[in-house]
C-alpha cells in the first residue's frame, strides 16, 4: 500500500464517515434522500472515471450499466431476497460490458464516444417497445427492502466500497496499465500490453461497480422506467466526471455531489437542472480543463504562496 | 532456420497507394542491419508490417522461422520482436521507472537467445536513465525520450529490436550515448534492424545496408556494395548526403 | 404498405443526404466531430416555428431566415467554443456535448417541453399509389435536391468550394499553397450548419418540433457518413437512402418506436464489420 493511496483512502474514510454521523444532528428526510443522490451518482461517476479518465475512452453510455442494474432490481426484487439482487444486479451489468465493450474495442476517440452514446438509447427505445415485460413508458415498480436511512447507509457504504475498490486499482500496476492505454495505446501494444483485454477489463469493472450501483438506484427512486437510459442520465454522469476531473476517481465522485447538490439548490427551476450543468461543463472545460480535482491540487501550492508572501 | 527474421515478398497497399512492393530479406541471428531509403519509401510501414501494427496484403514475416501473420502488435512482442517509434510516444502518466517497469517480457525471447534485458533497472543503467526513475515521463528532452523508447522496447526482453530513426532530432552528446547503447546490445548478440537517414555514425558500424525506395528494395549488402549501386545513386542524386561519402 | 415505404423512404433519403452532407462538410474539412451539428437543426426549427406562429412571417422568407440565422449561430459557436480548443481532440468532443446539451435545455426554458407544430407552407396534399403525401412533403424533396445540386456546384466551381476540397485533402499542403486554412474552417462550419439547419427549417412542419429531436439527425447524419464514406457525393446519397429505406422498414413492418434502432444497429454493424464503409473510403483509419 502506497502512501498516496493510504492517504486517499483515509480522506474517503474520513469524508464518508461524517456524512455517516450526519443523521445525528440532521434528520429532515429531504437532505438525507439528497444526499442518497448524490452517493449514488457518485458510484456511477467514479465508476464511469476508471474507463474514461483512465483508459481514455470518453464513454457517453455508462447510463447501460446502472440502468440495467435498476432494471434487475426491477425484475428480480420480487422474486430473489435482497441480499441476491445485488449480485445480479452487478452480473447483469457486467454482461452488458461484453455486449457494449466488444463492439466499441476496435473504436477510438469520436466514433467510440458516439457509439457509446448510441447504446442507452437502444435500450431505451426496447424499454418502451417490450411493454409487457418493462412496463414500457411507465416502467416498473420497485419494492425497496431499504429506504429512508437504511438505504442512505446502504449507498454510502457502497460508495466507500466502490472508491477504495477503485482507488487501490489505480495505485496499482493495473492501473498504470490503464492510464498507459490511455496515454498512448500504440505504445501499450508495443510495450506488449493486451489493450484489448484491458479495456473490456476497464469496462467489466466499471460496469459491475455501477450495477450495483443501479440497484440501490431503483430503490431509491421506488421505480425504474426507460428514462434511466435517458440522455439526460448518461450525460449527467459524464458531466461530473469531467467537472470534477477526469482520471482521479475522486475527482468524478466530488464532481457528482457538486452538481447533485448544486442542482437540487436550484430545485425550483428543476426542468432547469441540465442547463446549468451543461452551463458549468462547457465553462469547466474552456477554464479549468482539469476539473474541480485540479483546484484541490493547486491549493497547497498556492498555500504555500501566500505564505512566503505573508509579512513576518 | 538461421534467419532470425525474414521478410517475404511483402506487398502492402493503402487505399490507392502501394506503400510496399514485392519486398524481401533476411537477417541472421546476432546482425545488425539499416535500412535506409528517402522519405516516404515505405520504412516505416515495413516496421509496421513486421510488429502488426498493419497487415500486408501480400507476402508474410517469419521470426525464427514462425510466422507472423495475423498476429497483435502485443502478440508479436511476446514472441520476443520489439520495436520504438520514430517519434517518441511516451506514457506522460507515467514515470520513467513506471514507464519501463509495465513493459510485459516475452518469455520466447530467452529460448530466441535475448540478451536477457527485461530487468528494468539493467535496462534503465543501460540507456543512463535509472537515476531519473521517478521523474514524470512527459518532463523528459528528446533525446531522453528517445532512450526512453529504446528503454521500453528492452524491457520486452526482444531476440529482435527495431529502431525506427533513432538518430533524429538528437544532439551529439546524445547520439554518442545511443551509439554506445547500440554496440552494447549487438556486442550482447541481440539481433538489430534499424532505419535511419543520420547514416554517418552507423555506416562505420554495420556491414548489411538495405536500401528502400518507393516502396521497393533497391539494394542489398554490405556499404560499400550498395554506394555503388547505380540505383541507389540515382535515388539519392540531389537528396540528403550523397552515398559515396559512406563507401 | 409497400408504397408507403417506398415514397416516404425517398422523402426520408433526401433529407439525410442533406444531414449527412452537412456534417460531411465539418468532419471531412476540419476533423471534427460537432456533437452539436443536431442542436442547430433544432435551432433552425424551433427559429422557423417562433417566426412564422409568433411573428406571422411568411414561411419561404422565414425558411431562409432561419438557414441564415443558423448558419452564423453555428460560426459563433465554432469561433468562441471550438477554436480555442482544436488541439485537443477530446475537449472539442466534449465542449460540443455540452453545446448540444445546453442548447436543448435553452429550447426547454423558452418553449418547454411540450412538442410545437408549425403549420405548413403548402397545405393541401396529394395521393400517389394510394399513399397520401402532404405538399410540404413534396416540397422538401424538391428542395432536397435543389440543395445538393448547389452544393455539388459551390464545391466544384467556386473558388471557395476548391479551397475546401484542398484542405479536406490535406490541410497542411493547403496551408503551404496559400489557401487560408482557418478562414476554411469556418466557411466549412457555417455551411455545414446551414445545412442542418435547411434540414431542420424543411423538416419541422411535418414532424413535431421538441427539445429532444437534435440527437436523431446527429446519430443519422454520422451514421450516413460511416457507412457511405467521405467525399463521394453518391456515396453520400446511396448510403442516406439505405438508412432511410431501412428505417421505413422497421417503423411499418416491426414497430415505430424502433426506427432509430434501425439506425443505430446499422451504424454499431458497420464500425465493428466494416468500418471503411461499403466503398472502402469511410472515415476510420
Amino acid at each position: 500500500m502506497t502512501r498516496r493511496l493510504a492517504v486517499r483512502l483515509a480522506a474517503v474514510a474520513a469524508a464518508l464517515g461524517a456524512l455517516a454521523l450526519l443523521p445525528l444532528w440532521v434528520s429532515n428526510p429531504y437532505v438525507l434522500s439528497v444526499l442518497t443522490l448524490a452517493a449514488l451518482y457518485a458510484i456511477f461517476a467514479s465508476s464511469w472515471d476508471i474507463l474514461s479518465g483512465y483508459i481514455g475512452q470518453l464513454n457517453f453510455g455508462h447510463a447501460v450499466f446502472f440502468g440495467v442494474g435498476a432494471y434487475t432490481a426491477g425484475f428480480l426484487g420480487p422474486h430473489l431476497p435482497p441480499l441476491l439482487v445485488l449480485p445480479a444486479g452487478s452480473l447483469a451489468a457486467v454482461v452488458f460490458a461484453f455486449l457494449v465493450g466488444l463492439p466499441c474495442l476496435k473504436l477510438r476517440g469520436p466514433y467510440l464516444s458516439l457509439t457509446t452514446l448510441v447504446f442507452p438509447l437502444i435500450l431505451e427505445r426496447l424499454a418502451f417497445t417490450f411493454r409487457d415485460v418493462t412496463g414500457g413508458e411507465y416502467g416498473l415498480r420497485v419494492e425497496p427492502p431499504l429506504s429512508g436511512l437504511g438505504l442512505y447507509f446502504a449507498a454510502l457504504a457502497l460508495l466507500a466500497a466502490t472508491l477504495a475498490v477503485l482507488l487501490a486499482v489505480a495505485e496499482s500496476r493495473l492501473g498504470r496499465t490503464f492510464r498507459a492505454i490511455g496515454d498512448d495505446d500504440l505504445a501499450a501494444m508495443a510495450a506488449g500490453i493486451n489493450t484489448t483485454r484491458y479495456k473490456l477489463g476497464a469496462f467489466v469493472l466499471g460496469a459491475a461497480l455501477a450495477g450495483l450501483g443501479g440497484v440501490l438506484y431503483a430503490y431509491h427512486l421506488r421505480h425504474v422506467g426507460p428514462e434511466v437510459f435517458g440522455l439526460f442520465t448518461s450525460f449527467a454522469i459524464v458531466i461530473m466526471g469531467i467537472v470534477g476531473g477526469m482520471g482521479t476517481i475522486l475527482g468524478p465522485a466530488i464532481g457528482a455531489f457538486f452538481l447533485t447538490l448544486l442542482g437540487e439548490s436550484l430545485r425550483e427551476i428543476e426542468t432547469y437542472r441540465l442547463l446549468v450543468y451543461s452551463g458549468v461543463m462547457i465553462l469547466c472545460v474552456l477554464y479549468l480543463p482539469r476539473g474541480l480535482w485540479s483546484l484541490g491540487e493547486a491549493l497547497p501550492a498556492l498555500a504555500r504562496r501566500l505564505g512566503r508572501a505573508a509579512p513576518r | 532456420m538461421s534467419a532470425m527474421l525474414a521478410v517475404e515478398r511483402v506487398t502492402k497497399r493503402f487505399r490507392g497507394l502501394t506503400a510496399l512492393t514485392d519486398v524481401s530479406f533476411e537477417v541472421a541471428r546476432g546482425e545488425m542491419a539499416v535500412v535506409i531509403g528517402p522519405n516516404g519509401a515505405g520504412k516505416t510501414t515495413l516496421f509496421n508490417v513486421i510488429t502488426g501494427f498493419a497487415r500486408p496484403e501480400e507476402g508474410r514475416v517469419t521470426l525464427a522461422g514462425e510466422p507472423l501473420a495475423g498476429l497483435a502488435p502485443h502478440a508479436v512482442v511476446r514472441r520476443g520482436l520489439a520495436r520504438t517509434f520514430q517519434i517518441p510516444r511516451p506514457f506522460k502518466s507515467l514515470t520513467v521507472g513506471e514507464t519501463v517497469a509495465l513493459a510485459r517480457p516475452s518469455a520466447a525471447g530467452k529460448v530466441l537467445g535475448a540478451p536477457g534485458t527485461g530487468d528494468a533497472e539493467r535496462v534503465l543503467r543501460l540507456v543512463q536513465l535509472w537515476e531519473r526513475r521517478d521523474e514524470p515521463a512527459g518532463t523528459l528532452s528528446q533525446g531522453d525520450l528517445k532512450l526512453l523508447e529504446v528503454a521500453r522496447a528492452l524491457a520486452t526482453n526482444p531476440a529482435l529490436l527495431l529502431l525506427d530513426e533513432p538518430y533524429a532530432g538528437l544532439g551529439p552528446g546524445e547520439m554518442a550515448r545511443l551509439t554506445r547503447v547500440v554496440m552494447d546490445l549487438h556486442a550482447a548478440g541481440l539481433t538489430l534492424v534499424i532505419i535511419e537517414h543520420k547514416l554517418r555514425e552507423l555506416m562505420k558500424l554495420t556491414r548489411r545496408v538495405i536500401v528502400l525506395h518507393y516502396g521497393e528494395k533497391i539494394a542489398d549488402g554490405t556499404p560499400a556494395v550498395v554506394a555503388r549501386e547505380p540505383r541507389v545513386l540515382e535515388a539519392y542524386m540531389g537528396g540528403r548526403g550523397g552515398m559515396a561519402e559512406h563507401a | 404498405m409497400l408504397a408507403d415505404i417506398v415514397i416516404f423512404g425517398t422523402i426520408w433519403g433526401a433529407i439525410y443526404t442533406i444531414l449527412a452532407l452537412g456534417f460531411t462538410l465539418i468532419f471531412g474539412v476540419a476533423r471534427i466531430l460537432n456533437l452539436a451539428y443536431g442542436a442547430m437543426y433544432l435551432v433552425a426549427s424551433y427559429l422557423i416555428y417562433t417566426l412564422v406562429t409568433r411573428f406571422g412571417m411568411a414561411a419561404p422568407v422565414a425558411w431562409l431566415l432561419a438557414v441564415a440565422a443558423t448558419a452564423i449561430a453555428g460560426m459563433l459557436l465554432y469561433r468562441l467554443f471550438i477554436f480555442p480548443l482544436r488541439d485537443t481532440l477530446g475537449r472539442v468532443l466534449i465542449v460540443t456535448a455540452g453545446m448540444a446539451i445546453f442548447l436543448q435545455e435553452v429550447a426547454v426554458l423558452l418553449y418547454s417541453t411540450e412538442p410545437r407544430y408549425v403549420p405548413t407552407l403548402f397545405p393541401g396534399s396529394l395521393e400517389f399509389l394510394g399513399v397520401r403525401i402532404t405538399h410540404q412533403q413534396l416540397l422538401t424533396l424538391v428542395v432536397a435536391f435543389a440543395l445538393v445540386a448547389l452544393l455539388h456546384l459551390f464545391l466544384e466551381r467556386t473558388r471557395y468550394g476548391r479551397e475546401l476540397r484542398a484542405v479536406a485533402q490535406d490541410a497542411e499542403m493547403a496551408s503551404l499553397m496559400g489557401i487560408p486554412v482557418e478562414r476554411t474552417y469556418l466557411v466549412a462550419m457555417g455551411l455545414s450548419t446551414a445545412l442542418a439547419a435547411a434540414a431542420g427549417a424543411l423538416v419541422a412542419p411535418f414532424l413535431t418540433v421538441s427539445p429532444e429531436m437534435g440527437w436523431s439527425p446527429l446519430l443519422v447524419a454520422f451514421t450516413v457518413v460511416v457507412l457511405g464514406g467521405l467525399g463521394s457525393l453518391w456515396g453520400t446519397i446511396l448510403a442516406a437512402f439505405i438508412v432511410a429505406y431501412a428505417e421505413m422498414f422497421t417503423a411499418y413492418l416491426i414497430s415505430p418506436q424502433l426506427r432509430d434502432a434501425a439506425t443505430f444497429a446499422i451504424m454499431i454493424g458497420t464500425l465493428v464489420f466494416r468500418p471503411h464503409g461499403l466503398f472502402g473510403k469511410g472515415i476510420v483509419e
